[in-house]
């Protein structure tokens, strides 16, 4: 059970001034934090829906998905469409 | 002795800065037009002090070190931390309630957290911006855990709002102190609900209030708050100011469920005897 630091990655993140860029490396990026796979790999796809059923906090989800660049619109069917795929 | 003078508050959300949707623009302007009424009942209160109680956005506070309550005492706060469509600027703390407020707090009762350094984030800076935009007047700064459960209880909160008025009449200093509250009514960002408004949740909330029925308010049980959204748990701010103000009605001033912003958007104000109602 990681879900500290599952939050701890993006919390840190969301405060880096090269936030935007440094996502593009998401490898490197949470290298060094203390994550399981299904942690690393929701982190990784994302898959937003998985991050908020692994303890991500709402406020650093909404600041993860901003940093991919989605609309709210994209945001919301992205987290239906991962909740859908989850249960079949 | 300090005047407990008057008590705002607001929703505080940063999108209020940027151009509405068109279908939005009649809400906003009438939101925003709420915050020319909270400052100009601001200014006949006379206050010369503002404790702003808000919740925080996990920027200062994160799961390593997370109090239910605390205060910041420092002589100075900057703000805001994003990047939103105001401008960073310093605002002078009023360090001397600050510290009254925490040492009467940890001899009666509430064990606040003490913060010496703190870059305020959207909860507190944009009202103060729609308030005090100069910063003229010194703020004492409180913080509420509603960003990660599990959250101080509601009623909790009222409480610790009259334990905080108890504190500010206490304070031996000739001072009129007004208490503005910060928080959304139901709203969910990073949430699968983002967008929803639980105007039926807002409503009778906004109701208890209008009737000066702090207990009422605080009653709601904590599953029905998470129903009305993610990030309704920011009612405590209100609840705060509630309990302070025990038994006064609030006159509210806006209620607009703003489909483009996803969250209803609120002001209210409450004074402390009947002369103003």
């Amino acid at each position: 059970m990681s879900e500290y630091q599952l939050n701890k990655a993006v919390y840190e993140l969301s405060r880096r001034p090269d936030r935007r860029s440094a996502i593009e490396d998401k490898t490197g990026l949470f290298a060094d934090y203390d994550l399981n796979a299904k942690e690393r790999a929701a982190l990784m796809e994302p898959n937003f829906s998985t991050l908020r059923a692994l303890g991500l906090l709402p406020n650093l989800l909404f600041r993860y998905y901003l940093l991919h660049g989605l609309s709210v619109s994209e945001f919301r069917q992205r987290l239906l469409d991962d909740a859908a795929e989850a249960e079949l | 002795m300090a005047e407990l003078v008057l008590g705002v508050a607001t929703s505080h959300l940063a999108l209020v800065l940027r151009e509405p949707r068109p279908e939005d623009a009649d809400q906003v302007a009438r939101f925003r037009s709420g915050f020319s009424t909270l400052a100009d009942a601001l200014g006949r209160s006379g206050a010369d002090a503002l404790v702003v109680v808000s919740g925080e956005h996990v920027n200062k506070f994160f799961l390593d070190n997370l109090p239910a309550f605390a205060i910041g005492t420092a002589e100075t706060f900057d703000g805001p931390v994003e990047d939103i469509p105001i401008d960073k600027r310093k605002i002078p703390g009023a360090c001397g309630l600050a510290r009254h407020m925490l040492r009467h707090g940890l001899e009666n009762g509430v064990d606040w957290a003490r913060v010496d350094e703190w870059t305020l984030d959207h909860g507190m800076m944009v009202p103060l911006h729609f308030l005090d935009p100069g910063g003229a007047l010194p703020i004492v700064p409180v913080f509420i855990n509603c960003a990660a459960a599990p959250y101080p209880t509601l009623d909790r909160c009222r409480a610790v709002g009259g334990a905080l008025a108890e504190a500010i009449r206490s304070w031996p200093e000739t001072s009129r102190v007004a208490i503005v509250a910060c928080g959304g009514l139901s709203h969910s960002p990073g949430d699968v609900r983002m967008g929803f408004v639980d105007e039926e949740f807002d409503r009778a909330f906004l109701e208890h209030l209008r009737a000066g029925d702090a207990a009422a308010a605080a009653s709601f049980p904590e599953a029905r708050v998470e129903q009305a959204g993610s990030s309704t748990a920011e009612i405590r701010a209100w609840l705060i100011l509630a309990g302070a103000f025990s038994g006064r009605p609030m006159d509210i001033v806006t209620y607009e469920p703003i489909r483009g912003f996803g969250t209803g958007c609120a002001q209210g104000l409450i004074w402390p005897n009947a002369d103003h109602d």
